[in-house]
């Protein structure tokens, strides 16, 4: 070896090449042939149909961890690491089975009416609000006998019957085949159920019952929102994130251990809180005893808490997907609800609460020893420290509340709307503006200001959409920044703030503009 | 006075480092990322990706494995053609190259196919390197007209191999097509997305490639940056013409105009568009690298860093799969992430990759004559 060769050696080789080549391909037709498949790939993220254009659905190969969806009628996928490859099909049709067999035929894509099948006992149950029949069977066929389940189901959201089989050849594992299609059910089924249906009530309110939870969530979420920055004096980003955790705990609680969803709120509430006291003592606290720039520090910390935190509920939605068999995309549990008189239960729990809870925080800072603590903290916490106040039962108390508070709103939103994983961090800018506007320097600011941010959003929303048309909608994530830069002019230490409404700036403003519009002192455009 | 050959050959390092953590970035996505797809070959006409930006973070991965197995057929032709120089036997020779081939095989069914999730038969790029590897240990006497003659011929005339008359129902002619020509996953474990003979074809060029540059002195090595450049253009633009005429050479025919139908090509196996293509790329990498080797910041910086995976190939290889695919405990399968935190993932993994190779190298230059060798 080592021979080296010439540019006309190699010239000479690559024309050879090519001539056969050439050659080839007049002589003999390609070995390869690209076999189109009948049916078109997409990719979504998130288990659940959708019952839009073209009957959408998709499926799990539960063997590989890895989603796949297809767009048909019919279909049918062989499991790649089971030993005896059984095969599953689901079927998504208008026609309603008539019965086992028909249900097993039409899985069968309507081949082979020569089969003979021989059916078990069926069994009736109710799984996710769908009401479903299903029985063992074996089928004798020229083309091979096999045994495995087959059920059918009508999906309440889709209006449309879904027949599921799993099967394989007749000397498998009945009980892993058992495994599998119970698995497989319990994934298609794990789809979004819907709302339940509202009943026709008497009662019309004057305003939409959104809004009026959105209001709710919004003060509760803001008040805890300042409660750390009353006591830290720094902007907490991750404090929306919480939410997600409260969510979670509720979506746990009602999905595996089949808790009523109201029921949930005081787990996620307590949970909430004692992940907001964990990051005290884990974070603040020790960053605090460090000295230097800490309330930047803490600000940098807690924006990167918040991108974590998201996470942390994708580790759980994994787990929550391969061992409980809930591909929990979000946290949905809307169909705990109830309604009363056509009104949704969450719009009146979820106000109540807001009320109560706003009730009793006034009666925990003007009544209560600890809350009086934490007041004081807030205002200076040397001088709490020296007449004898304990500062850091006030710093956990604070951290309690505002972290049981952003968990609570995550468990109500679970009911109302539900929420993605990670969504919830959206709200921190909308949080922030209403804190700001209110004054975060005390809690009834807080109550102002998210009042009076998430009713002008909607109204916004409202006034833009009538002046704009929809493509304003793409544009209402500003809203909040532009509250927060009308809050800053205006009020520069928020409505509640020290000095309230800056009178002067205004009157400055309004010269400004009178100037620019060149109107003079007697109203005249001059 | 004449010039000495030249050294270690940066050119070389630098271009394997570039795909091997372009290659890093396809794994971990593929890992982490619930749209990263592939498969382009096995799928037929199929297209798995679920928008432009996805395709094109699959394709950027379309250089590594042929620029790989290029660049093994060059570095065995010039190692051995220094060891002939030493002065060491033949059968000795041959022997080495033997073990190696035989510690990539091992390598694949124990630590590469678990990393993948794949059967432990699976036959993928280490493997087919190894296999190659095996018969360049024979085939290396034979001279390099020849060499270059039946790769050329590989290459361009491996889509009319047929081989039908291996019986595919039974799993050692189902296996042993899969080995040969036809990749696919329908037989576990007797799966493969590597088949040797189109990638024989693409490691003889690179021995010839090699063992023309082993006796280059410095000067004529820096001399390779111009026709390097000239043929990565006349292939890529080969490419281009072959795409467009869209007949032989496209064994995912073009579909339309767009430039996902340009770029959907055949990996599985590779098809004369991907070849021309990705070989195209590594020629213009190998030129760019030849054209900065000698500035002083070559060895620096993200370059630097690229040099150093490029010197412990196959230790990154091995170490960069079981790095990113970290798992929790007790877990069956995978969750997803967003393609940002996995760049970040990506980026911190290549950190980490890098103090490990720069460690790495120093173990294996401290234990020469170790098994370390093989790795």
């Amino acid at each position: 070896m080592g021979d080296k060769i010439s540019r006309n050696t190699f010239i000479a080789i690559l024309g050879i090449i090519l001539v056969i080549t050439a050659a080839n391909q007049i002589m003999n037709p390609l070995a390869y042939e690209v076999v189109e498949e009948d049916t078109w790939w997409y990719n979504r993220a998130g288990v659940n149909f959708e019952g839009d254009a073209g009957m959408r659905f998709n499926y799990s190969t539960l063997g590989t961890g890895r989603l796949r969806y297809e767009e048909g009628y019919s279909f049918r996928v062989r499991y790649e690491n089971e030993t005896h490859l059984p095969n599953i099909a689901f079927a998504w049709d208008d026609i309603v089975p008539m019965n086992m067999s028909d249900a097993a035929y039409m899985s069968y894509n309507r081949s082979d009416v020569e089969a003979v099948y021989t059916f078990g006992d069926p069994v009736n149950e109710s799984v996710h609000e769908h009401y479903m029949m299903y029985s063992e069977f074996d089928r004798i066929s020229e083309s091979g006998n096999r045994t495995g389940y087959v059920g059918y189901w009508n999906c309440t959201n889709s209006a449309r019957t879904i027949t599921v089989i799993v099967e394989h050849d007749i000397d498998g594992n009945r009980t892993d085949l058992f495994r599998i299609f119970n698995h497989t059910r319990a994934t298609i089924t794990d789809h979004y159920p819907g709302q339940r249906p509202r009943s026709e009530g008497s009662v019309k309110l004057p305003f939409d019952v959104n809004t009026l939870i959105n209001v709710a969530l919004m003060i509760m979420l803001t008040i805890g929102f300042s409660f750390t920055y009353m006591m830290e004096g720094f902007p907490n980003f991750a404090h929306t994130s919480y939410a997600g955790l409260g969510a979670m705990v509720s979506f746990i609680l009602a999905r595996f251990f089949n808790f009523n969803a109201y029921d949930t709120w005081p787990f996620a509430a307590l949970v909430g809180g004692i992940f907001g006291v964990i990051l005290y003592v884990g974070i603040v606290k020790r960053i605090r005893s460090h000295g230097g720039y800490q309330d930047i520090t803490l600000t940098l910390t807690f924006i990167v808490i918040a991108q974590v935190l998201p996470y942390l509920y994708l580790i759980f939605n994994y787990w929550a997907r391969y061992f409980g068999d809930v591909p929990a995309q979000g946290y949905y549990l809307g169909y705990y609800d109830f309604n009363y008189q056509g009104i949704p239960g969450i719009a009146i729990i979820s106000t109540a609460t807001c009320i109560l809870l706003i009730i009793g925080l006034r009666y925990f800072l003007t009544q209560n020893k600890i809350g009086l603590s934490l007041r004081a903290v807030a205002e200076n916490e040397p001088l709490a420290a020296t007449i004898g106040i304990n500062t850091d039962r006030a710093h956990y108390a604070s951290w309690f509340i505002s972290g049981a508070l952003s968990a609570l709103v995550g468990s109500i939103m679970t009911i109302h709307g539900g929420t993605r994983l990670g969504g919830t961090d959206d709200m921190i800018v909308n949080v922030m503006s209403g804190a700001i506007m209110g004054g975060v320097y005390n809690v009834y600011g807080a109550i102002i200001g998210g009042l009076f941010v998430s009713l002008s959003q909607v109204v916004l929303n409202k006034v833009f959409y009538e002046l704009f048309g929809l493509a304003v909608m793409n544009w209402q994530g500003l809203f909040p920044m532009g509250f927060l830069v009308v809050a800053l002019f205006i009020f520069p230490n928020g409505i509640t703030g020290p000095g309230g409404i800056d009178k002067q700036r205004l009157i400055n403003l309004w010269s400004r503009i009178k100037e620019m519009l060149g109107i003079t002192q007697e109203g005249t455009a001059s | 006075m004449a010039s000495k050959p030249a050294g270690r050959l940066q050119f070389i390092d630098f271009t394997r480092g570039l795909v091997m953590a372009i290659m890093a970035w396809d794994h971990v996505s593929g890992f982490w990322n619930q749209f990263h797809q592939g498969s382009e070959g096995v799928m037929g006409a199929m297209r798995p990706f679920m928008n432009t930006t996805w395709f094109l973070v699959r394709f950027v991965s379309h250089y590594c494995a042929p620029t790989f197995i290029f660049l093994a057929g060059t570095v065995l032709a010039i190692s051995t053609i220094k060891r002939e120089a030493r002065g060491e036997s033949q059968f000795d020779i041959s022997g080495r190259i033997v073990i190696r081939g035989i510690v990539l095989l091992v390598a694949e069914s124990l630590i590469v196919a678990p990393a993948f999730g794949t059967p432990w038969a699976y036959f993928g790029v280490i493997a087919c390197i190894g296999l190659n590897f095996i018969i360049f240990s024979f085939a290396r006497k034979l001279p390099n007209w020849l060499i270059l003659a039946l790769s050329l011929f590989i290459v361009f005339n491996h889509n009319f191999i047929n081989l039908d008359f291996i019986p595919n129902d039974v799993a050692w002619g189902h296996y042993l097509r899969v080995i040969l020509h036809e990749p696919n996953f329908e037989m576990r474990p007797w799966v493969g997305l590597y088949p040797i003979l189109p990638w024989l074809g693409v490691m003889g060029m690179g021995w010839v490639f090699g063992s023309i540059i082993s006796g280059y002195t410095p000067e004529q090595i820096r001399g390779l940056e111009g026709p390097l450049r000239k043929i990565g253009l006349a292939s890529i633009g080969l490419f281009i013409l072959v795409r467009g005429i869209n007949g032989y050479g496209n064994l995912l025919p073009r579909q339309g105009w767009s430039l996902v139908d340009w770029l959907y090509v055949s990996k599985y196996p590779p098809s004369q568009a991907f070849l021309l293509w990705t070989l195209g790329g590594m020629c213009l990498f190998m030129s760019y690298a030849l054209k900065h080797q000698d500035k002083s910041t070559f060895n620096t910086g993200v370059t630097g860093v690229l040099n150093q995976y490029g010197r412990v190939p196959l230790f990154f290889y091995l170490t960069h799969l079981w790095l990113y695919r970290l798992r929790l405990p007790g877990a069956p399968g995978m969750f997803y992430m967003p393609m940002v935190p996995t760049l970040a993932l990506w980026v911190l993994g290549l950190y980490v990759l890098y103090e490990l190779c720069k460690r790495y190298e120093i173990l294996k230059r401290n234990h020469r004559g170790s098994v370390l060798q093989y790795i």
